[in-house]
């Protein structure tokens, strides 16, 4: 099988080697950073990355139609000569000369042309792509409407800490190093703990409800709208990995000892 | 007040480079099925999020005598020490922890029924022999092996409740190491108070979402 079997993926740790339309410096979630580019680029550059993206799906879907039209000694001629050509757009963004986002357009004409004249759809811009651009789209989203969350419930947690007479439960949560005396969250809590999971319970009696339907409720909506929560990734294929392996070592340690209960394929 | 006994709950998430350990130290042809490798930084989240845990265990106060530990996948034989001191070997920071606990004089206790944690094995093989071919051709077996697994789960996890209050002995705190993918916790909430030991467990990067 060729190399070429091998489709194009966002997901593949190679893929900058084959085609990289968008590249995110995972680090970059962490901050502040993200939010702030995105609204500086609201401001002056409205829907520049969804137009990019547009244009160039466009370019892929309305290239068949337009290469038709040029006669076929024309357009052999024009692939024979633009051969080896590469048209190269770069967009970046740095953060002190350290790439964040960055938007590496890579155009071979004759290929496209090629593709045109076979009418096969570019392999580039392919259905499973602009998903995976969502996703990671989705995953800013995410991350600050967490963060927003968070803050709400930090900013509650703060009045509610200030009165002079602090409910029990919020008591139990200092004590139990959950919030800081500022309301401000313990390092490892997620929004999940708080609103559906781990530290529901407790911070039910002190986050006002509303807060919690309306943490669930966009939750809710970022599961409804991209059908993406996160957890279908913690099952990775090395999690499974992970797992196989350590069930094939404890049932491998039964069976060594004739004890297994049935044979298992080990 | 309550008279429900205390519950620690760990949630464990196996991670790239755990996994990766693990199964290096196995049959070389899955291991080189592993997908990618750990960056340092994701060493260092690892290393941190057992130190965290293994801390915050050490804060809870708890006398290891009087604990009891019950761990994911660790089937009733009457090997569980053994089983942990192989994976504790293949550097797994959750089985090292368990052991050092039960040095200290904590009690490990088998936890999950074997022959279901076959039939999980036998899920698991079959998901992973496509896991490689695409990613498409993972997310298809992921999703089939998400229908077969939630009933499976939902067994495992009544096992280990079940076992949990036939074998605590009075005195005695459970302390419970769970994928996440476990719901024990919906089960074991009307006989237990549960305290979550949480450390930071590391973000979810894009490149890890991903599998990068």
């Amino acid at each position: 099988m060729s190399s070429r079997a091998q489709k194009p993926s966002l997901l593949s740790k190679k893929f900058s080697a084959q085609f990289s339309p968008i590249r995110i410096s995972a680090d970059m979630l962490e901050g502040d950073k993200p939010l702030a580019v995105y609204e500086f680029t609201n401001i002056f550059f409205p829907n520049l990355i969804p137009s990019i993206v547009t244009l160039l799906m466009d370019m892929e879907r309305h290239s068949q139609r337009l290469i038709a039209a040029i006669a076929p000694l024309k357009r052999e001629r024009l692939i024979s000569d633009l051969e080896g050509v590469t048209v190269e757009i770069r967009y970046l963004i740095k953060d002190k000369g350290k790439e964040l986002v960055a938007l590496p357009i890579n155009i071979c004409p004759a290929e496209v042309l090629r593709n045109a004249v076979l009418a096969k759809r570019g392999s580039r811009y392919t259905e499973k792509m602009q998903e995976e651009i969502n996703q990671i789209l989705t995953s800013f989203i995410t991350k600050e409407i967490r963060r927003r969350i968070k803050s709400m419930i930090e900013g509650t947690l703060k009045t509610l800490i200030a009165k002079p007479r602090m409910p029990a439960t919020l008591k139990k949560l200092l004590s139990l190093g959950l919030i800081d005396r500022e309301g401000r969250l313990d390092q490892g809590t997620t929004i999940e703990d708080l609103i559906s999971g781990k530290y529901a319970e407790l911070f039910k009696k002190v986050v006002p409800e509303e807060l919690i339907n309306e943490a669930m409720m966009l939750k809710e909506t970022i599961k409804a709208c991209y059908d993406w929560e996160g957890e279908d990734y913690l099952l990775s294929a090395n999690e499974a990995l992970a797992e196989k392996g350590i069930l094939e070592i404890a049932l491998g340690e039964i069976r060594g000892e004739g004890r297994a209960p049935k044979e298992a394929n080990l | 007040m309550s008279d429900a006994r205390a519950l620690i709950y760990v949630p464990v998430l196996h991670t790239q480079k755990e996994a990766g350990e693990i199964f290096l130290s196995l049959k070389g042809d899955e291991a080189e099925k592993h997908v990618g490798t750990s960056s340092d930084e994701q060493e260092k989240s690892v290393k941190e999020m057992w130190d965290g845990i293994h801390e915050k265990i050490q804060n809870a106060n708890i006398s290891c005598s009087t604990m009891r530990i019950y761990q994911d996948a660790m089937p009733v034989c009457g090997r569980e020490k053994e089983i942990a001191e192989k994976l504790a070997q293949k550097s797994s920071r959750n089985h090292q922890l368990i052991l050092e606990l039960v040095r200290k004089g904590a009690s490990l206790e088998g936890t999950e029924d074997p022959e279901l944690l076959i039939e999980e094995y036998d899920n698991l093989s079959q998901l992973i022999s496509k896991a490689f071919v695409s990613m498409q051709s993972y997310r298809d077996s992921l999703n089939e092996y998400k229908e077969k697994g939630a009933k499976l789960m939902m067994q495992r996890d009544a096992f280990i409740a079940a076992r949990i209050k036939s074998t605590l002995k009075e005195g005695e705190t459970p302390l419970v190491f769970m994928g996440v993918r476990h719901e024990l916790e919906k089960l074991l909430r009307g006989s237990f108070v549960i305290n979550y030991i949480i450390y930071r467990l590391p973000f979810k990067k894009v490149g890890d979402i991903y599998n990068v």
